[in-house]
């Protein structure tokens, strides 16, 4: 298999219809492995988004923490 | 340093998952019935195996803080059980597209997606269980106790295609009578390598936040005390 041969029939999914693409499955094939890393790279992406929210909510807490003890010391 | 392992151990993940995409592209034959839809094998099953290892270890970990009542032990199994998760749903998707165009329908009641779905479900009522309970000893000890319980399925899923014979899904090709060419097979264990070690990223990253967690919990609880 070529690489303009799976270059092209990647292409071939947004719309066009190629017999031979078709013939060979590449529609679902493709649709299976941006599945396959969607599901991963969705993961990934919301795990960051998580650890940047823990992180602000600690920096906050330490600060009011802190406040709060000098408070109590005077 | 711990980032910096982990961003080496994603580079080197993702070089390999070009290096495999590469050969899984460009150099392996379509399969003769399914053509090149057959491709998806080559993260389908890998993702599952390593969903089943992380539910494994999260079982494991969750005996150990049953046994020990280490909080750490709670945090690997949390953190093993939503990675695990993540991997099982690619699984689930990518075999339903397979199974779309291969089968005529991307769903079917038979034993082998059934339980999966029935595990997915267990695990995803872990995790919600784990908001639901406040008090971090208690959620540790429910949540060991469910996590035991669930891996039971796990076993029901790798052997169901043995124990309920009359079924679309395939035979497997791991203790089973499935065939495989040498050079898929190859191929499935040299994918299954990225995979791991991305679920090895992952998880330190879920168990670095599950200890922000804890922190974050204290420091609410020493701001309430004062």
């Amino acid at each position: 298999m070529a690489l303009r041969d799976v270059a092209l029939s990647f292409l071939q999914v947004a719309g066009e219809y190629s017999p031979e693409a078709y013939g060979r499955n590449f529609r679902a094939l493709f649709w299976g492995l941006l599945a396959a890393w969607v599901a991963l790279c969705a993961y990934l992406v919301w795990l960051v988004a998580r650890e940047r929210q823990i992180k602000r909510q600690l920096e906050s807490l330490r600060r009011m923490v802190e406040v709060r003890e000098e408070e109590a010391q005077k | 340093m711990r980032e910096r392992i982990l961003i080496l151990l994603a580079g080197i993940a993702a070089g390999l998952l070009a290096h495999n995409l590469f050969i899984i592209l460009l150099q392996l034959p379509d399969e003769r019935l399914q053509g090149a839809v057959f491709r998806v094998i080559f993260f389908h099953v890998p993702d599952a195996w390593t969903a089943f290892l992380l539910f494994f270890a999260a079982m494991v970990a969750s005996i150990l803080y049953l046994a020990t009542g280490n909080l750490r032990y709670d945090a690997f199994a949390v953190a093993s059980t939503e990675v695990g998760l993540a991997f099982a749903l690619a699984n689930l998707v990518t075999g339903m597209i397979w199974g779309a165009n291969i089968w005529g329908t991307p769903w079917t009641w038979d034993a082998r997606l059934t339980s999966m779905l029935i595990g997915c479900l267990l695990y995803a009522g872990y995790l919600m269980l784990r908001h639901a309970v406040e008090d971090p000893t208690e959620r540790a000890k429910n949540a060991a106790v469910l996590s035991i319980i669930a891996f039971a399925d796990v076993p029901i899923i790798f052997f169901s295609i043995r124990w309920w014979r009359r079924m679309l899904h395939p035979e497997p090709v791991v203790w089973g009578g499935g065939f495989m060419s040498p050079d898929y097979w190859r191929m499935l264990f040299l994918n299954w390598a990225p995979l791991l070690l991305l679920a090895a990223v992952l998880l330190a990253i879920r168990m670095r936040q599950e200890e922000q967690q804890r922190e974050l919990e204290a420091l609410r609880r020493r701001a309430h005390a004062l």
